[in-house]
């Protein structure tokens, strides 16, 4: 018993002891929210890649299925507004969506998918992390967004985790007028080459076949939008891109 | 592999004890059930993970959850506590249901967080140590909490305790 208050545990004891709760209903109730839970958690991190697009000018065309979604887009998102380190924030109880069953979880550090994506393109051009309130990094076991700057433009990297069939969410993901076709070693991949709000932007997504879809955005302007551009074309190729989303670097 | 006829089977044995502690917490029925069903579908969102550990001590875990939940629902909705003049229970002995109506009167007097303390402490017997790492907070803390508040209990019972306690 607690210090001297045996009254107190009494009274508690007492007051509790006939309540009758309702048990079957608050059961059933409790898995009914729990399962709706799930499936907003799994949606979390591809809201989150909206959120950051949302200051993109290609966020209509290039996520057209997550707007209806309707989600919050806080949902499961860890942000690292306006902070110079790019430490990752640790959440003690991950609220992040999970891939289907069996993928593994995403093992390498988002500080290190810059210098990654450079030693899979095999040439110079890599420039500073940026993270800002508007480009913030996304940190999760299974998602991870990260923008970085690309001979002076704005690159941005997003492995998100896809719990339906890589078919199914590929037409669902795919930009309107772009088509899912194969790579060599059979994985799904899709496209696109838009110019929004002066900035074009090259993306490729490869579906890992693992439980991930890997999208790498290439912009030829320092940001997403609303700022002159520096070259007439994204930096990054087709080819690059496609190299880098396909890469086995991120489940090492 | 979780099944979720596992987690019922778990939730149907703890629900009982979770909603004697949410309804302390929250001194009213209504609101402790709202509680335990947040609780559930939080406990069931991490029992039925593909991936990782599945949990080490489901009611320990439940329990932490429930009490975590409570205290950043307070400070989110800066809710100010409404005093409870009806209670829903019905058959209950009049006995008890004055017991009820004076302790429900008495919490809501307190801070959510000293609420959090007494009910672990004096509901599930639980450490010092064990509360502050339930809660978050020192030992320092809750001691000094737990002395505040069972003051402030005190006062609010006033001498009427010992007949409440024997009516």
């Amino acid at each position: 018993m607690n210090d001297n208050q045996p009254g107190v545990a009494e009274l508690f004891r007492r007051a509790t002891d006939d309540l009758g709760a309702p048990v079957d209903e608050l059961v059933a109730s409790g898995v009914t929210q729990g399962r709706a839970l799930r499936r907003r958690r799994r949606a979390g991190t591809a809201v989150a890649a909206l959120a950051v697009l949302g200051v993109i000018g290609t966020t209509a065309a290039v996520v057209p299925s997550l707007v209806d979604r309707g989600e919050s887009p806080g949902d499961g998102v860890t942000t690292q507004p306006a902070s110079p380190s790019l430490t990752p924030t640790e959440d003690p109880e991950p609220e992040d969506g999970e891939p289907r069953s069996g993928a593994p979880e995403l093992t390498v550090p988002v500080e290190e998918i810059p210098a990654t994506v450079a030693s899979i393109v095999g040439r110079e051009g890599l420039g500073e992390t940026r993270i800002d309130a508007l480009y913030p990094i996304v940190n999760h076991r299974y998602g991870k967004i990260v923008h970085f700057y690309w001979e002076g433009t704005l690159t941005s990297l997003l492995i998100e985790p896809v719990d339906v069939t890589d078919a199914k969410d590929c037409a669902t993901y795919a930009v309107e007028g772009s088509e899912c076709t194969t790579l060599a070693d059979g994985r799904l991949t899709t496209s696109f080459l838009l110019t929004a709000d002066q900035v074009t932007t090259r993306g490729v997504t490869v579906w890992s076949g693992n439980g991930y879809r890997v999208s790498v955005l290439s912009y030829n302007a320092p940001g997403g939008k609303d700022v002159a551009p520096t070259m007439p074309q994204p930096p990054l190729t087709k080819s690059e891109l496609e190299a880098i989303a396909s890469s086995d670097l991120w489940y090492a | 592999m979780p099944t979720e006829q596992e987690f019922e089977e778990f939730a149907l044995a703890r629900t009982p004890h979770l909603y004697r502690v949410a309804w302390l917490l929250c001194a009213d029925a209504h609101r402790a059930e709202d509680l335990v069903q947040e609780t559930l579908a939080k406990v069931y969102v991490r029992w039925m993970r593909t991936l990782g550990r599945p949990i080490d001590n489901p009611a320990a875990y439940a329990q932490t959850t429930l009490v975590r939940t409570f205290i950043s629902a307070r400070r989110r909705r800066s809710e100010h506590e409404r005093p409870t003049d009806t209670l829903p229970e019905q058959g209950v002995d009049r006995g008890d249901l004055d017991l009820r109506l004076a302790l429900a009167g008495a919490l809501s007097a307190l801070e959510p967080i000293d609420r959090a303390v007494l009910v672990l402490r004096f509901l599930d017997d639980a450490s010092v140590a064990d509360t502050a790492a339930q809660l978050g907070i020192s030992q320092g803390a809750v001691r000094n909490r737990t002395m505040r508040a069972l003051e402030r209990l005190r006062t609010q019972f006033g001498t009427s305790l010992p007949d409440l306690l024997h009516s």
